[in-house]
This record gives structure tokens, C-alpha cells and sequence, in this order.
């Protein structure tokens, strides 16, 4: 089997070693490019979410690459990523491709179809070969998360930030590169600590929750860059969900039935009382949490069209308003327009310090780029 | 005291078990009137602009209803109306969106409805919302009843529109969310136009259970929200059965159940030889627009016949 799967962040990287482990040739789809966003908007239904065009486009260009089996994601409402997949594999089939999809359902109410799809992908290993790469494969993915995490940490408070960027996706390339859970652990810890030791302003920057839908936050070429660009502008970005995350709440924890004990989701609890699928309830929460640990603003993304962020925006802009809370919103499709983006990034980072007290920009920010 | 229904989103499917569901408690209950353009416009300022239209719509008519000094808002959470499967994302947090743009001046009175969960926890549920306005625990149980074998009868009655036999007209499935179809201001009375034009027109709540289930048969996998699926299913009924002349599917812009729906749909129906328009609603439709694109239809329908 040619394997494929679209695109979310760096999540090819333990995709990649996930399904090679188990002996299958997989065709990575090229990175997200202009191309792409138009194969897929081209291709996909027009009112459809950006995540869903984006997939399409992965696919497509990995058929065209030569993959022959897609791997996807399912789901059970009620959020529309649980139909992604039929939707894709309707529009792709009546393109005149040629392929196999086979479609991970959340284990909760799906467990034979889970299984049976495992049972494919694994071939001739025996489960315990597949587990070791499952585990193999997630702690290449808590890599990436943490080396992630600390860049958000590192690039407002960095003096040269080409360096770190440059440091960053060489660490990302190793770590896809390592072949055994030693040499991952070496890798990430020597990545981890270069990066540390990189010269440093003690200016304490300004600090920002990112929140909103899973996709956009994990996905750079979906949400423009955001964390880079809020880094550059000498701003701290906080993020809680991660895919790693999503995986151990929504997989794991939901198909044990134990309790979701989140803190985000209580924390929203007296303004939305309810799941309301997707992560709005987490958007909301983080919101609230945000104002709580005092910080300097919240930055909310999610795909245009989003039902439960929608649903959640109104929320979060009343509470907002009343702490005094800056909020900006991005709802973001194939025509967001990188300018106009940038103008709006760079004027709410203008409010943020403003609030802050800090008026004027110094040399630093402006050298790059206010 | 006074608790007043806004005539908006599921009020369209429910209204006939709404009002014996509240003949248990001592409130006078208030229906805000038809949807108008002053409604639509103060749901408008009240709203996210990415809000779909039948939400601004309710908004409009919750605020009417405000004025009028009600009390409290009927407003359930509505999460599942069978198992497994759920409504739009928005009902879910729909209490608390109204709550969050109306300030704390109305009570919102907003049991959880799962009828996934089973009928007794359904009525405590109902216990604990209607507690201090309720007649008697006793009185909720019946009017429980009384309302759902209302809302029983209404969907047999509807259901048998189909099994009566086709006149010389043209039939035609208008097939969407009960919001969209039966609101007449922000279809701009697509109903009655069709009518007006001499086409006889079916609802999905003209479907019986077994046509629909026997549509949804074709979908590759099930479809986890209610309503979209009753689309569907009606839909790929009408395909197997060639049982209209024609098909119009009806939705909001920026609805996401929708925008997938509409898609499956399109696809089925490409190559099948049924016509099928699509109409996307929003709060800049306009009427002259969508009678023209009717008129078009329909006359393409008897065009069909003639050649």
C-alpha cells in the first residue's frame, strides 16, 4: 500500500513514522501551497469548511504523487469533520481517481470498524509490532509538541529570530529522521537546549491565549502563521490544545467513558453549559482562564462558517467586553488575504501595549516590522 | 407570570406539543407573531455577522418578546432527539448564546432536551426547569403525554399528504429545515409561489419513517445530525422512487450541516434525470431573484414534458 493522510502542522512526522514502522511505503502530500488551497476550493463544496478543502488538496496531490490508499479521520458529531471523509471520497471518486480510503472512526461506538482498520493497516505484524509503533510514533509526536511549545516560549524574548526559525525546522527534521526512541530523545533534548541557549532580551514580552478550533491552530499555512507572526511581534503565545491533547481527551478518555475533568471546559461552564462540539467550549473557557492568569489578550481562530466557534465568539465578545479584555477574531478561509491579516495582527498587538502602558513601540518591535 | 415562545427555529417542528407541554404550569404562555422585517432587523444588531439567518431571526423575535414583558423564554436545550444522532451544533449552546446577548433581565428557562436519555429522566429534567411554575409534578406527566401524542398525530396527518395520489400538476420536494421552508418572510413565500404556479409541493414532513429510512439506506455512512439526515433521506427517496418531478433543496448560507448535505445530494443527482435547484437564504436574498429562478424551474419542468 501507498499510504497518504492530509496535512495537519507536523503531524506527517509521526504519521509518516507511524505507517513506515509498519512496513508500508508512504507518499507524504507536498507541503500546503497555493496550489493545494486551489485544487481544494476548486474541488470542494464552496460552503464547506477550510479544513476540508485543504484535506482535498493534500489528496490530490498525493494521488498525483502516486498514493493509493488515504488514511482519514472520522468522527461522530456533531461537528461536520465526522463526514469529511465520505464527502472527499464521493468528490475524488467522481475525479476518476482510483484509490482505497480507509476512515479511523473515534473507537466510542465505532470499535470493530477501529479494529478491522488496524487490523488492515498492521499487514503481517503481529499487535504488539503495531503498538510499538503507535507508541513510538506518539512520542515523536510529544516531541514536536514540546520543542513547539518552547518556541512559543523562546521567539518574542529571542534577539535573532531567523536563527531560532532556522533551529526549529532543523530540530523537525531530525526528529522525523530518528530512527529509534534513543535517538529521538537525543535529538529532541540537544534541539531543546540549543534553542534555550540562544541569546536573549530580558524584556518580559506581552502574553497572548490562542484559542478556537483544532485545525487553524495546528496548521500554519491555514492560519497564516499566526504564532510565528505574534512571536516576531515580540508577543508570547499560549496555547493549550494540542493534538497530543486532542488525542489522550477525545480518543482515549472518551472511549474509557472516564469523566472529561478539563479545566478549560469547567471554566466555561457558567457562560456555556454544554458541549457544543468542536472545541468552542474550550474557547470559551480559555477565555476565561485568560483573564484569570491575567493575561494581555486573547487570540481566536477558527475555519469561516464554524458552527460551535460562532456560537462560542458571541459568548467570548460579551465576557470580553465586560473584563475589558482585548479579543480579536480571526474566522479564516482561501480568501483571507495575508495584508489585511497582518494590519489586523499588528494593530492588536498596538491595542495590547497600549493597555499595557507601554505606548511607544520600542526600536526592537519596530525593526521588525509594526 | 407570563413565558413567551419565540416563533422561530424548532418551534416550526414542535408547535403542536409546545403549548400542552406548558398547559402544566400556571404561566400565560405569549407566541411572538410572524417574522417581519423589524424583527429581522433588530435580531441583526444583536448577532455575529457569521451567525446563520434562522438564528438572527430568532434573535429578532426573542427580542419582540422582551419588549412585551414576559417573564421567562421557553428555550430548551435541544441535544438529541434520538440516538446518536444530534441537531446543528448551535442548539446545543443556544440558551446560553441568548442569554449572553440579552443581559440577565429575562430568565431563560432551558431544560435539556436528550431523548437519547430515556422518558423519566426527561421528566425530572423537565421537573427541575418548570419546579416552581408547575401546577402539580403529576400535571407535567400528563401534559408530557398529551403533548407527544399531539405532536404524533400532527406528523401522522402530515405524512399522509404523500400517499394521495398526484393530480395533473407538477410535484415538486422542497426539502430543507423546517425554519427555512415554513417561514414565509425569509423565503419570501416560496410556498405559496410554487403553488401560485401550479405546483403541488412536498415537505420532508410529507415523508412517512419508512420512505425517508428507506432514502437514508443509500448513504455510505449514517449521518449523525437528525434533521439533515430526514433531508437526505427524502431526497434519495424521491430519486429511487421517481416519485416528483422535481427536487428543491433549501438552505441557510453558512449553515454547516448544509454545506455538506447540499453536496451529497448534488452529487446523487447529477446524473439521475430529476432536476434539482438549490436555493441559498440569507438575510441579502432577494424576491424578485428567487421568483424568477422559480418561474424558471417550473417551466423547465413542463418543458421536459413537452419534448
Amino acid at each position: 500500500m501507498k499510504i497518504t493522510f492530509p496535512h495537519l502542522g507536523y503531524c506527517s512526522i509521526p504519521l509518516r513514522t507511524l505507517f513506515a514502522e509498519l512496513g508500508h511505503t508512504v507518499i507524504v502530500p507536498p507541503p500546503i501551497s497555493q496550489k493545494t488551497i486551489s485544487l481544494g476550493t476548486l474541488h470542494g463544496p464552496e460552503f464547506a469548511c477550510y479544513p476540508l478543502k485543504l484535506g482535498l488538496g493534500n489528496f490530490i496531490e498525493a494521488l498525483e504523487a502516486g498514493a493509493d490508499t488515504l488514511i482519514m479521520g472520522g468522527g461522530i458529531g456533531p461537528c461536520r469533520f465526522g463526514y469529511y471523509a465520505q464527502v472527499q471520497q464521493d468528490i475524488l471518486r467522481s475525479l476518476g481517481y482510483e484509490f482505497e480510503m480507509i476512515v479511523i472512526e473515534p473507537p466510542l461506538g465505532h470499535f470493530r470498524q477501529v479494529v478491522a482498520a488496524a487490523g488492515r493497516l498492521k499487514q503481517k505484524n503481529s499487535w504488539m509490532q503495531l503498538a510499538q509503533a503507535a507508541s513510538f510514533a506518539l512520542a515523536k509526536l510529544r516531541a514536536c509538541d514540546d520543542l513547539h511549545q518552547l518556541s512559543l516560549k523562546i521567539r518574542p524574548r529571542v534577539e535573532n529570530k531567523a536563527v531560532l526559525a532556522n533551529l526549529y525546522n532543523r530540530a523537525l527534521t531530525a526528529i522525523d529522521a530518528a530512527d529509534s526512541h534513543r535517538t529521538l530523545k537525543t535529538v529532541a533534548n540537544r534541539f531543546q537546549e540549543n534553542i534555550k541557549a540562544l541569546p536573549q532580551t530580558r524584556v518580559e514580552p506581552l502574553k497572548v491565549a490562542l484559542v478556537g478550533e483544532v485545525y487553524l491552530l495546528a496548521e500554519p499555512a491555514a492560519n497564516l502563521a499566526i504564532e510565528e507572526k505574534l512571536g516576531n511581534l515580540g508577543v508570547e503565545v499560549i496555547r493549550h490544545v494540542y493534538i497530543s491533547s486532542w488525542l489522550k481527551v477525545n480518543i482515549l478518555l472518551d472511549f474509557l467513558r472516564l469523566r472529561r475533568k478539563e479545566s478549560a471546559e469547567q471554566a466555561a461552564r457558567p457562560y456555556l453549559n454544554c458541549f457544543v462540539g468542536g472545541h468552542g467550549q474550550h474557547s470559551v473557557g480559555e477565555t476565561i482562564q485568560a483573564v484569570r492568569d491575567g493575561l494581555d489578550g486573547v487570540v481566536h481562530v477558527y475555519p469561516f462558517t464554524c458552527t460551535p466557534e460562532i456560537v462560542a465568539r458571541g459568548i467570548m465578545r460579551t465576557y470580553a467586553a465586560e473584563k475589558n479584555m482585548p479579543l480579536i477574531c480571526f474566522s479564516l478561509d482561501e480568501h483571507s488575504a495575508e495584508a489585511g491579516f497582518n494590519t489586523r495582527l499588528e494593530a492588536f498587538v498596538d491595542v495590547m501595549q497600549r493597555k499595557n502602558g507601554q505606548g511607544e513601540l520600542t526600536d526592537e518591535q519596530a525593526l521588525h516590522g509594526i | 407570570m407570563r413565558i413567551g415562545i419565540p416563533r422561530a427555529l424548532l418551534y416550526y417542528n414542535f408547535y403542536p406539543a409546545l403549548s400542552r407541554l406548558l398547559e402544566a404550569t400556571k404561566a400565560e404562555i405569549v407566541i411572538s407573531s410572524e417574522t417581519n422585517k423589524q424583527k429581522l432587523e433588530q435580531g441583526l444588531t444583536l448577532c455575529e455577522d457569521e451567525v446563520c439567518l434562522p438564528v438572527k431571526v430568532l434573535m429578532g423575535h426573542v427580542m419582540t418578546l422582551a419588549e412585551q414583558n414576559v417573564d421567562g423564554l421557553f428555550m430548551p436545550r435541544m441535544i438529541s432527539l434520538e440516538r446518536s444522532r444530534y441537531i446543528c451544533p448551535k442548539f446545543l449552546g443556544l440558551p446560553d448564546m441568548v442569554r449572553s446577548s440579552l443581559g440577565k433581565d429575562i430568565q431563560v428557562l432551558s431544560p435539556t432536551v436528550n431523548l437519547s436519555w430515556g422518558k423519566l429522566r426527561m421528566f425530572r429534567e423537565g421537573l427541575k426547569s418548570a419546579g416552581p411554575w408547575l401546577r402539580h409534578p403529576l400535571a407535567l406527566w400528563r401534559s408530557f403525554r398529551a403533548a407527544e401524542s399531539e405532536q404524533l398525530a400532527h406528523q401522522q396527518q402530515l405524512a399522509a399528504a404523500f400517499a394521495q395520489p398526484q393530480g395533473t400538476s407538477k410535484r415538486v420536494a422542497v426539502l430543507g429545515h423546517a425554519y427555512n421552508i415554513f417561514d414565509g418572510y425569509i423565503n419570501y413565500d416560496l410556498l405559496k409561489n410554487l403553488q401560485t404556479m401550479g405546483v403541488e409541493t412536498l415537505t420532508v414532513e410529507n415523508f412517512s419513517r419508512a420512505a425517508i429510512e428507506e432514502g437514508a439506506r443509500d448513504l455510505s455512512k449514517d449521518l449523525f445530525w437528525s434533521y439533515g439526515r430526514d433531508i437526505v433521506g427524502a431526497a434519495f427517496y424521491c430519486l429511487r422512487r421517481r416519485a416528483v418531478d422535481g427536487v428543491i433543496i433549501v438552505a441557510s448560507f453558512g449553515c454547516g450541516p448544509d454545506s455538506l448535505i447540499t453536496e451529497i445530494i448534488e452529487r446523487r443527482f447529477s446524473q439521475a434525470g430529476i432536476p434539482l435547484m438549490s436555493i441559498v437564504l440569507d438575510e441579502h436574498s432577494s424576491g424578485t431573484g428567487l421568483i424568477t429562478r422559480l418561474e424558471a424551474f417550473t417551466d423547465m419542468l413542463h418543458w421536459r414534458d413537452a419534448n
